[in-house]
């Protein structure tokens, strides 16, 4: 699904689309005065970084699973019963992850050279799309009424992103099957979030559960 | 419920979704396109996502507050919260990941450019 045009990156529109710290720190180095540190982008603009930026999401989506196992070692609290039971010995996990990530960053790497420009903007946007730190920060601490540490924020956002890429993708997935084409409708917004709530992905605490009937 | 969040117009001093000024419009827009959607999105559909994601993080902000230490929002305890949801779970150890690392790297490089 190509759309024309591309949007505009956030370096040429000033910085105001992301969070300024977005584009800041791309240029610089790792050392640069950035106050948030913001882990997502590590890159400049350009293609080549482009390439970088799909190592670092080979590197990602090769952990998705396998980070979960990780996890496993390192924190029994967050262990299920049946995720205790799954433990492989843990030398041979580590070099079959490693092997997958290599794979991984290849493939991703492949992918990312051969896109559109289109594509490519599209591409960016998804990987420097970011709410603003402050005002998520605004928005907890309204609601908390106390102070929250930096790493709530960062989790925070990080899980607001992929929230909507949740919702985004139920919803075109809901444009497509009914025979239409983006920009995305209220409605189709709306048929969305029935689903993902229908499947539990959407955390609503109001509703008073029925569980036997 | 969508359709009243939705005709809510203009200012008032209420708290509640639909009602306060619009908050990510330019970030969630570009989010939306990355994830798909046309470039330029509609703006009642960027709406409702922005009420969606405030809702969201009210909601995970509550759950927050009423588990582990009470009244406070700590990052076990969205950790915690969102450990059955294996791409949110996963994506927040690697972001909490990459930050240390980050903060190492800044850390090594201030103390060399301060020692030469």
């Amino acid at each position: 699904m190509e759309m024309d045009g591309a949007c505009e990156s956030p370096a040429e529109k000033g910085g105001d689309t992301g969070a300024p710290d977005e584009v800041a720190a791309a240029p610089a180095g790792p050392g640069a005065p950035d106050a948030d540190g913001h882990p997502e982008e590590t890159d400049a603009d350009g293609e080549g970084d482009l390439k970088e930026a799909a190592v670092e999401e080979g590197e990602l989506k090769s952990q998705d699973i396998s980070d979960l196992t990780e996890v496993e070692r390192e924190d029994s609290s967050l262990l299920t019963p049946a995720a205790k039971k799954l433990k492989i010995e843990p030398k041979e996990k580590k070099e079959k992850k490693q092997k997958v990530d290599e794979d991984e960053i290849q493939k991703m790497q492949i992918l990312v050279s051969s896109f559109s420009e289109e594509q490519l903007n599209r591409y960016e946007m998804y990987r420097r799309s970011a709410f603003p730190k402050a005002a998520i920060k605004r928005l907890i601490q309204s609601i908390t009424g106390t102070s929250v540490s930096q790493n709530v924020v960062i989790a925070m956002s990080g899980i607001s992103k992929v929230f909507v890429g949740e919702v985004v993708e139920e919803a075109l997935d809901v444009c497509e099957k009914w025979g239409e084409m983006p920009p995305l409708q209220p409605k189709h917004m709306r048929e969305a979030v029935r689903r993902l709530k229908s499947k539990g992905q959407i955390p609503n605490s109001k509703h008073k559960k029925i569980i036997f009937f | 419920m969508f359709e009243e969040e939705n005709e809510e117009i203009g200012g008032g001093a209420e708290g509640g979704q639909g009602r306060r000024k619009r908050l990510f419009s330019k970030e969630l827009r570009c989010m939306m396109y990355g994830f798909g959607d046309d470039q330029n999105p509609y703006t009642e559909s960027v709406d409702i996502l922005e009420d969606l994601v405030i809702e969201f993080i009210t909601e995970m902000t509550h759950k927050a507050m009423s588990i582990g230490r009470q009244g406070r929002v700590q990052v076990e305890d969205i950790v915690f919260l969102i450990r059955k949801d294996p791409r949110k779970f996963a994506r927040v150890k690697d972001l909490l990941t990459m930050n240390e690392e980050l903060k190492r790297a800044r850390k090594a490089f201030d103390e060399a450019n301060y020692g030469s």
